[in-house]
């Protein structure tokens, strides 16, 4: 399903069998953190890959993933889970809609029958799947648990097979469907008398109760030694579910089942047992701070994509893209880069003749501006390099008498390297990206000249970025409302505050060599700001920038962050973290002092 | 009960007696359009319900439809707009009150009405039991064109409309049915939220006016340039027949494979057909997106004859 054009629909793992997963996944760090036998939790921003990494935990995904010769060099010293899996779906949708039972009208002790019901229903049904693929088709062994089941459950009327098991309990959902279609209160009363009380406990009970049933009538040939329950989608769920789990991941549970849920970006905090000491679950990471960090991924990604969609070229990354001059860092430089004539060279010569502040910045630190060339290793590496990407983005953006340039095709946001930047290693945003590369970007696709222009690259950049930011706009989100006389701000408002300010830091003021880029939050940050903040790190739209690659954030103020590398060609900015500045500064500069002279958009 | 047949008929050959007539009074000229017009031909004394919105009650048309139904002797009950289950009280029990001997015949004009309050109309005639045959005359009077507002206020509410919401387990992918409207970003917002599979767009072409599918291709031309043709349909506003079938057979069809969202940012007309199809499909979810009570009012005065939809429904 790596084909699926993402101009009509985007690439989403959550519609994807776990087979499908399986064929076009690549593995990750996180993924051998995920496998370990404990609780963990998955965070990071929508498309981040959370939902991919559940479902590869699943048999069949595992089974498709190392049955093909394909992907051996990906798996080389991978070694499968101890435990089983077990998926439990979950989409916006299923947990609004079950949200919505308490905003009905009916009696708060039918409401919450309902929904723990349908939540009950869901996990044991999904669990039933998993277990039908254990037993393999032996009829003895799935009469006696689905037997047992029964029993235990009390479901008359059922065959013992799972999935006359499964069909009376989504049955169970379809009833409580039909009584509140009609506002038939007395009859789902009725209804739930016949329901063993069992199905309307805690959210962990019923599934953990018929892994119990499971495992004690599995053959020891068949029986797992651990499970573990996967919850997609966690953070969306209704408060009292999300509650129940999270404290399941640190209370006694059976000493055989795990729990591996998703969450935002931000650390699951306030409960009661308090799980941000992290103590008994593991916090795994899915986002990306610095530009190198998603680099091996996304390399690895892409090359499978390319290989999925060429079979008959060994086309390249590298090939297919072309270096990236905004983006490149040491690694990816060819060795001639800052040297005479090379384009770092050109962009510099050029720019030091009506640049004045980068003229006296060059002079200042006694560099020729006839021929910028680095004298040696740490010129290059503490002043060239350093200063190359602003350097290239106001050669771009700005004409001589510092005015911006008219709409003429800008192909700085291109190449492999600001492809992967721009994607920030969220693996739904680079496969989307590559459909579009394929689809748009190869003029023929038999032809032996696989590579997408610099130009073309450009344009489906710059269309994903304006895609992202239509979407911010669009974005459905009532946050608190600010303490009187503060001005009110949406989504919308505080993206362009940040990308605009910086945009004048690098292109409207004096050529900076040591530029802000990132911001964080003051600690004494009203609600508004934060609900603001937290939604567009959930989004995806600014990411956090910790102290380490593993470090997660506990709460917004205090907390350092930088927007999407995927706004960049909006803005016109940089694809580096800089140093940080407080969102206090950004917020104060009101909208004229935002330079409207320089125009948005390419 | 359930809805058993449906056809459109001209606003002239509309009854002019009717056991009940449901409007509602706000602040747009086109709220007593219908029912002055049949008024003007009735000698009887109606049995007329009006839900008067409590919101905005001094601007703009408002003081003059409260007059008119209250020279008409209309029940007003005082409502909340926004509420499906303040409407849904309110027509329940009026709906109640009609006798059982014979069959009744209603008029729900829903030209001003709010989608909660036709979607609690379309709601409480799901639940009737006790009578048995019921001809329900919906009728809606068109808008002369008005520009959507400058000063557009973001997505605040996204949710599913209290009464129609599907229930079904995720085990199979959303598809999200959008009509759409003239509002910049709602229907983005909505696919965006939702995250379906697949959506399917519904544009009003042909409309009542030009100048409106004019806007509504242009402000939602990002979606429909994301989206493949075979994804979207025109529907000619003033053909609810038509309309209602070609969403009934959408519907139908994607419910084989996936779990059906419908929502409408377009005509009341769709938005009926909205309504009238997740009657039959208790399985489909209609959602709404919205500013939350944050948009200016515009008096939308009458701009054609009303369209008339003739349902019938048996217990």
């Amino acid at each position: 399903m790596l084909g699926l054009s993402t101009n009509t629909g985007t690439f989403n793992a959550k519609w994807l069998t776990p087979k499908d997963v399986a064929r076009t996944f690549v593995l990750v760090p996180q993924f051998r953190q995920l496998i370990q036998n404990n609780s963990s939790v998955l965070l990071g921003p929508r498309g981040c890959g959370k939902t991919t990494l559940l479902k590869m935990l699943t048999r069949p995904a595992l089974d498709e993933w190392f049955s093909g010769n394909r992907t051996a060099h990906l798996r080389e010293g991978f070694k499968r889970p101890g435990f089983e899996a077990i998926y439990i779906p979950a989409d916006v949708r299923w947990f609004y809609e079950l949200a919505n039972l308490e905003n009905i009208g009916l009696d708060p002790i039918l409401t919450a029958k309902s929904q723990r019901l349908m939540v009950s229903t869901n996990a044991i049904a999904n669990l039933l799947s998993a277990v039908a693929i254990i037993v393999q088709q032996r009829r003895d062994v799935e009469a006696i648990i689905a037997t047992h089941l029964i029993k235990y459950w009390n479901l008359k009327g059922t065959m013992k097979s799972f999935s006359d098991v499964q069909d009376t309990l989504c049955k169970f959902g379809d009833t409580i469907r039909g009584y509140l279609a009609v506002s038939d209160v007395s009859g789902l009363s009725r209804f739930f008398e016949d329901v063993e009380p069992g199905l309307f406990g805690h959210a962990i009970d019923a599934p953990s109760r018929a892994i119990e049933i499971v495992s004690k009538h599995l053959p020891d040939d068949l029986r797992p030694t651990s499970w573990a329950l996967c919850f997609d989608e966690l953070e969306i769920a209704p408060g009292w579910l999300r509650t129940e789990i999270l404290e399941a991941l640190r209370s006694t549970n059976p000493q055989n089942i795990f729990i591996k849920a998703t969450w935002t970006p931000l650390l699951p905090s306030g409960l009661r047992t308090a799980p941000e000491s992290a103590a008994d679950f593991k916090a795994i990471r899915l986002w990306h701070s610095h530009l190198a960090d998603p680099k091996s991924f996304c390399e690895d990604l892409t090359r499978e994509f390319l290989r999925q969609r060429f079979p008959d070229s060994n086309i390249e990354p590298a090939q297919f893209f072309s270096r990236s001059i905004l983006a490149s860092e040491e690694a990816d430089e060819p060795i001639d880069a800052y040297e005479r004539y090379s384009t770092e060279y050109e962009i510099f010569k050029s720019l030091v003749k009506w640049d004045e502040s980068f003229k006296k910045l060059m002079t200042d630190r006694r560099m020729n501006i006839a021929d910028p060339v680095p004298k040696n290793t740490k010129e290059k590496d503490q002043f060239y390099r350093k200063v190359k990407p602003i350097a290239l983005l106001r050669h771009e953006f700005l004409s001589p008498n510092k005015t911006a340039r008219g709409r003429k095709t800008v192909t700085v946001y291109a190449g492999r390297e600001a492809v992967y930047a721009m994607s920030e290693g969220n693996p739904r945003s680079l496969l989307n990206l590559l459909n579009d590369f394929v689809s748009y970007g190869i003029p023929d696709a038999s032809s032996s000249e696989l590579r997408v222009k610099y130009a073309t690259q450009a344009s489906i950049l710059n269309s994903a970025a304006q895609r992202h930011l239509a979407y911010i706009k669009a974005c459905v989100f009532f946050p608190p409302r600010r303490p009187s006389g503060a001005p009110s701000f949406t989504l919308f408002d505080v993206v362009q505050k940040i990308g605009r300010y910086f945009r004048g830091v690098v292109l409207a003021r004096e050529f900076p060599l040591d530029p802000s880029g990132s911001f964080t939050v003051p600690v004494d940050t009203d609600n508004h700001i934060i609900a603001l903040v937290e939604q567009l790190l959930e989004r995806g739209s600014i990411v956090y920038v910790g102290t380490s690659s593993q470090d997660v954030p506990l709460k917004i103020p205090g907390s350092r962050f930088r927007l999407t590398y995927m706004l960049a060609p909006i803005y016109r900015l940089p694809l580096r973290l800089y140093r940080e500045i407080s969102l206090d500064e950004i917020l104060a500069v009101s909208g004229d002092q935002f330079h409207p002279e320089l125009p948005l958009t390419t | 009960m359930k809805i058993t047949t449906i056809n459109q008929i001209p606003f002239g050959q509309l009854d002019s007696e009717y056991d009940l007539m449901i409007c509602a009074s706000g602040y747009e000229s086109r709220a007593i359009y219908v029912a002055e017009a049949l008024l003007s031909r009735s000698a009887n004394k109606v049995n007329g319900l009006v839900l008067a919105f409590d919101e905005h009650k001094e601007i703009l048309a408002r003081p003059q439809n409260d007059k008119f139904f209250e020279k008409f002797r209309f029940e007003s009950k005082i409502c909340i707009g926004a509420s499906t289950e303040n409407a849904e009280v309110i027509i329940s029990e009026k709906l109640h009150q009609l006798k059982r001997s014979k069959p009744s015949k209603i008029l729900v004009d829903i030209s001003s009405m709010t989608r909660a309050w036709y979607g609690a109309v379309v709601k409480c005639l799901t639940q009737l039991t006790e009578l048995g045959n019921l001809e329900v005359h919906f009728t809606y009077t068109p808008a002369e064109y008005n520009p959507p507002s400058e000063n557009y206020p973001p997505n605040r509410v996204v949710c599913p409309v209290r009464g129609f919401s599907g229930n079904t387990f995720p085990d199979v992918p959303t598809a999200l049915v959008i009509g759409l409207g003239y509002d910049p970003d709602r229907a983005l917002g909505l696919k965006e939220y939702l995250d379906p599979q697949l959506t399917f767009l519904f544009i009003p072409d042909p409309s009542t006016d030009a100048r409106y599918l004019e806007k509504v291709k242009n402000v939602n031309s990002f979606l429909l340039g994301i989206t493949s043709s075979e994804q979207k349909a025109a529907y000619p506003v003033l053909d609810m027949v038509s309309t209602f079938k070609l969403l009934e057979s959408t519907c139908n069809g994607l419910k084989r494979n996936w779990r059906v969202v419908l929502c409408s940012f377009g005509p009341k007309t769709f938005g009926l057909c909205c309504f009238l199809v997740a009657s039959i499909h208790r399985d489909l979810s209609i959602w709404r997106v919205g500013a939350d009570h944050h948009e200016k009012p515009i008096n939308h005065k009458p701009g054609g004859d009303p369209l008339v939809l003739r349902t019938s429904w048996r217990g």
